[in-house]
């Protein structure tokens, strides 16, 4: 990853934790709508998108303390009969697959609208 | 890949991502809201403990300070009695709210609305006991000026305020996972919640033992296996004795089982059955049990009273309680636990008394087989050859959707709800369902300034039967097992079956509160309740239950307070966890004489002796590491279903045991005659057992049952800590929630009981010493939050296994609390 894809991985963290913070999850689907429409580089954005939508929810499960994160993992993965591993991974998950396709799809749709 | 197929797989991608995070997949709530780390269940484990705050809500008087201490208990400051309340409304609704809505569902049978139709069990058994409907009554009877309607309002309002400021993370994890939203309280959840305590603890009914025992073994044997009367006499109600008395007779023999008698036994079992909530029925009596006790001065070191509450119920998290201080200067000044869901100290002390209350186990339910004009669907009962109609109450069962997925209809007769088992329409008649006032007396309660006062503010206390027991600074000390006992006709027993076409087989009415079991200030120093038998029937002809628990746990209680006149609150605390057993210092000598009579006539061989010098070596004490408890506790399971093999239902090869054991106290009477035919084992045809016989096999068999299951008895295995732990469960069984396989000193019969399962036992222990200045100490299994992911959530645990108790703070003014034990500061102003 070069630093200019670096750079928008971390834009889109931040991005995707402020708008997380105002409207709750459908900020990813503005960050998916906004790299879609803005970025040019069709192969590589959606991923730079996925990956920095995960990784801003990553610094907001972790940014209060992250041993209580940790413990409360296993507290609530016990509550819905998953591992703690894999609750984290779905969480994550759902940020990158929701930004990930919509970009892809907003992506095409501006195509379209060109055409 | 072209671009078209990326476009393909992301849509279909996008599709299932949406799918999963707005609707949710089968139980599992949609992943968006609930994974968001913002506002979702990860919020929680960020969320701040007890942050300092400021809060207007609406309705306060003036403004109430509130300051949580290191234990995470409010003292709540406030100026008048109302603002009191509504503070502690806000504060146990912003650690407890979800288990608020749970019991007061769980009593109006709409449980399904929150947690689905997996709940219609539970509610059905609500509804049809018109659990919700009799409470409703008794709200509507209060006097609506009165403290308890003014205090209900007021701590409705302060739950709501705290309901209409929560944010999306203030929100329980429990409504998170079950994707719903908290509904708004109601000053009536107060009687919904205290009509629940009444099914939890005021629903006894040994009529239904007794007529299967009588299917079995016939009228009489029946009647002495399920006496009306403890065979051990170790009475509330002080009897003038200072031991035990042994009212031991010879068991009548068994007769042949009346069939129909098992006909109907079997009928209202099935009721039975389905009144039992969420398919959870009371373990049997030695596992059980409450206690409390006090000493007067003239047996305290301090010379003051000390007074011990020792209340025990089933073990959740969050616990049952919480712990509070409400302080209104000139008016009240109380500590001690409360019902989430009820404004006010229901166990605690203020700066004059201290209270608690253990369980009665009163007999205020029956039964009456009605006559019906139309088996299919009646609409009329008979009743001294009048037809009278039936009442219906429609019941609608929602889902959490608020469609309905079932309607039943309930039929009341003028005694009660009345259902269909088996052919036969059966009518209850219970004393939770009339009409009564407990908040009243738990409001004057708590400003009583001495027993007298305590004594008289409960004197109108309706159910559950409690023994409450109450001292003051005075020296005073007094019990009064106060409550609705109902007065029967004939014999005044109701332990058994009636029939309902008949008027004359009403209740007559309540006993009155001068025949209700009492004492105070006793020549003997103390007062002690367990569950046991109220008064001893030398001194009454009432009828206040019958198939009592064992007095095993009042026997080491008073053995103890005998004993000693200088007890200090260190004393008492150790008392309570207490790991010596009455049952086991009556049952352990009469086995080791039988294994040593049987060794000596011949018949010793080595598993006999081995089992003999195993238990021999025993202190009889249920210590974590004490193997022998294991294997006692093996024997007596054995001696219990080697000698009741009368009690094995015809047919029921497939169990093979009895379905109803006789209390201990009736074996240990049995024991005292070894000879009797009850002895025999009816599978035995060339040999006549007696109980020496039955004993030494019963050891053999449970040293190889031991063996089998645990290995050499030298094995860990054996250890008491292996065999018996505490099983604390979140209120929805989520074992990640919950503190699983705690190990325990502690066993059947002792005073601290524990239940195979685990989930039963001490769910409060305070001490109070009545000096010039009021010291308490207390703690309860949990923690005072309701968030799995506080560390206020079950930090209590360790010490509550320990046996150890933390000292209660009690401050007459916030500024008496040292700011190192604060955590925080919480201002409510006016809106």
């Amino acid at each position: 990853m070069n630093g200019k894809n670096l750079f928008n991985v971390l834009l889109a963290a931040v991005v995707t934790a402020l708008l997380t913070q105002a409207v709750g999850w459908l900020g990813l689907l503005v960050v998916a709508m906004l790299w879609g429409v803005l970025q040019k580089d069709l192969a590589s954005s959606p991923i730079q998108a996925g990956l920095g939508a995960a990784l801003g929810w990553l610094l907001l499960l972790v940014q209060n303390d992250p041993s209580a994160f940790y413990s409360f993992a296993r507290v609530l993965s016990g509550a819905l009969g998953i591992p703690a591993p894999a609750l984290v991974l779905v969480t994550l998950l759902i940020p990158f697959a929701l930004t990930w396709s919509m970009t892809i799809l907003s992506t095409r749709a501006r195509g379209w609208l060109r055409k | 890949m072209t671009a078209r197929g990326r476009t393909i797989i992301a849509a279909i991608v996008f599709v299932l991502a949406m799918s999963f995070t707005v609707a949710g997949v089968g139980r599992i709530p949609p992943l968006g809201a609930l994974l968001n780390p913002v506002t979702g269940a990860w919020a929680l484990a960020g969320k701040p403990e007890l942050p300092d705050e400021q809060v207007a809500i609406p309705g306060l008087k003036n403004p109430v300070k509130v300051i949580f201490d290191d234990r995470a208990v409010p003292h709540i400051f406030a100026t008048t009695e109302e603002d009191a309340y509504r503070a502690l409304g806000y504060v146990v609704a912003r650690d407890r709210l979800f288990q608020m809505e749970l019991q007061s569902r769980a009593t109006a049978g709409t449980l399904t609305e929150l947690i689905g139709t997996r709940a219609f069990p539970a509610d059905s058994v609500s509804r049809a006991l018109g659990l919700a409907a009799a409470a409703d009554r008794k709200f509507a009877a209060m006097d609506k000026d009165g403290k308890s309607a003014l205090a209900l309002d007021a701590y409705a309002d302060g739950v709501n305020a705290w309901i209409d400021r929560m944010t999306a993370r203030d929100i329980p994890i429990e409504y998170r996972l079950l994707n719903r939203r908290p509904s708004r309280w109601e000053p009536r959840y107060t009687s919904y919640f205290l009509m629940r305590m009444s099914l939890t603890l005021g629903y006894n009914d040994a009529s239904q033992r007794r007529l299967r025992m009588q299917s079995l073994v016939g009228a009489a044997a029946a009647d002495a296996l399920v006496p009306v009367n403890s065979p051990i006499q170790e009475p509330i109600q002080p009897n003038g004795q200072s031991a035990p008395r042994y009212d031991f007779r010879k068991l009548p023999p068994p007769s042949a089982p009346d069939t129909n008698a098992l006909r109907v036994s079997e009928a209202r079992e099935q009721m039975l059955d389905a009144l039992m909530v969420f398919g959870h029925r009371l373990p049997s009596g030695d596992g059980v049990g409450s206690n409390n006790w006090a000493v007067a001065p003239s047996r305290s070191l301090s010379r003051h009273a000390i007074l011990s509450g020792d209340p025990h119920l089933d073990l959740t998290l969050p616990s049952v309680w919480y712990e509070a201080h409400l302080s209104v200067p000139g008016k009240l000044d109380v500590a001690g636990v409360t019902f989430p869901g009820v404004p006010g100290i229901v166990i605690g002390f203020n700066r004059d008394i201290a209270w608690t209350f253990t369980n009665a186990q009163a007999d205020v339910n029956d039964f009456y087989a009605e006559t019906v004009d139309d088996a299919a669907r009646p609409s009329k009962y008979l009743l001294d050859g009048t037809w009278l109609p039936l009442q219906k109450r429609v019941e609608k069962f929602r889902a959490p959707g608020g469609n309905v997925f079932r309607t039943d209809t309930t039929l009341l007769t003028h005694r009660g709800p009345m259902r269909k088992i088996r052919g036969r329409w059966l009518s209850l008649r219970w004393t939770a369902l009339e009409p009564s006032g407990e908040m009243d007396c738990f409001i004057g309660a708590m400003h009583a300034k001495s027993v007298d006062e305590w004594l008289a503010a409960m004197q109108s206390y309706k159910a559950p039967i409690q023994n409450g027991l109450v001292a003051d600074r005075g020296g005073n000390i007094a019990i009064r097992a106060t409550g609705l006992y109902p007065v029967r006709p004939g014999s005044g027993r109701g332990d058994i079956f009636f029939d309902g076409s008949k008027s004359a087989s009403d209740w007559k009415g309540f006993l009155p509160l001068e025949r209700e079991p009492f004492a105070k200030n006793p020549s003997q120093g103390y007062l002690a309740s367990a569950n046991q038998q109220p008064i001893d029937p030398r001194l009454t002809r009432d009828y206040f239950g019958s198939d009592w628990y064992s007095p095993w746990r009042a026997m080491r209680i008073n053995r103890d307070l005998r004993a000693d006149s200088a007890f200090t609150p260190d004393k008492i605390r150790r008392m309570q966890l207490d790991p010596g057993s009455a049952r086991a210092d009556a049952f352990v000598p009469i086995l080791l004489e039988a294994a040593r009579a049987e060794i000596a006539a011949g018949r010793g061989d080595r598993e006999l002796k081995t089992s003999e010098k195993f238990l021999a070596e025993w202190d009889r004490q249920y210590t974590k590491s004490s193997r022998q408890a294991a294997f006692f506790e093996l024997v007596m399971d054995q001696v219990n279903l080697r000698t009741w093999d009368e009690l094995v239902t015809p047919g029921d090869s497939a169990r093979g045991s009895p379905v109803n054991v006789p209390e201990q106290s009736v074996l240990l009477e049995l024991m005292s005659d070894p000879g009797s035919v009850w002895w025999d084992n009816r599978g035995t045809r060339d040999i006549v057992e007696t109980r020496d016989m039955i004993l030494a096999e019963s050891m053999r068999a449970a040293l190889r049952q031991g063996i089998k299951s645990y290995g050499d008895p030298g094995s860990a295995k054996w250890e008491w800590s292996a065999r018996r732990k505490a099983n604390i469960r979140h209120l929805l069984r989520i074992n990640s929630f919950s503190r699983l396989g705690i190990p325990i000193q502690s066993g059947p019969s002792t005073i601290a009981p524990s239940t195979e399962d685990g989930v039963h036992g001490p769910s409060w222990r305070m001490v109070v010493e009545l000096g010039p200045e009021i010291r308490a100490w207390g703690v309860y299994p949990g923690g005072q939050s309701g968030n799995p992911a506080s560390a206020f959530y079950a930090d209590r645990i360790s010490k509550w296994s320990n046996g150890e108790l933390d000292q209660l703070l009690f401050p007459k003014t916030s500024a008496q609390i040292p700011d190192s034990r604060i955590s925080s500061r919480l201002e409510l102003r006016k809106q």
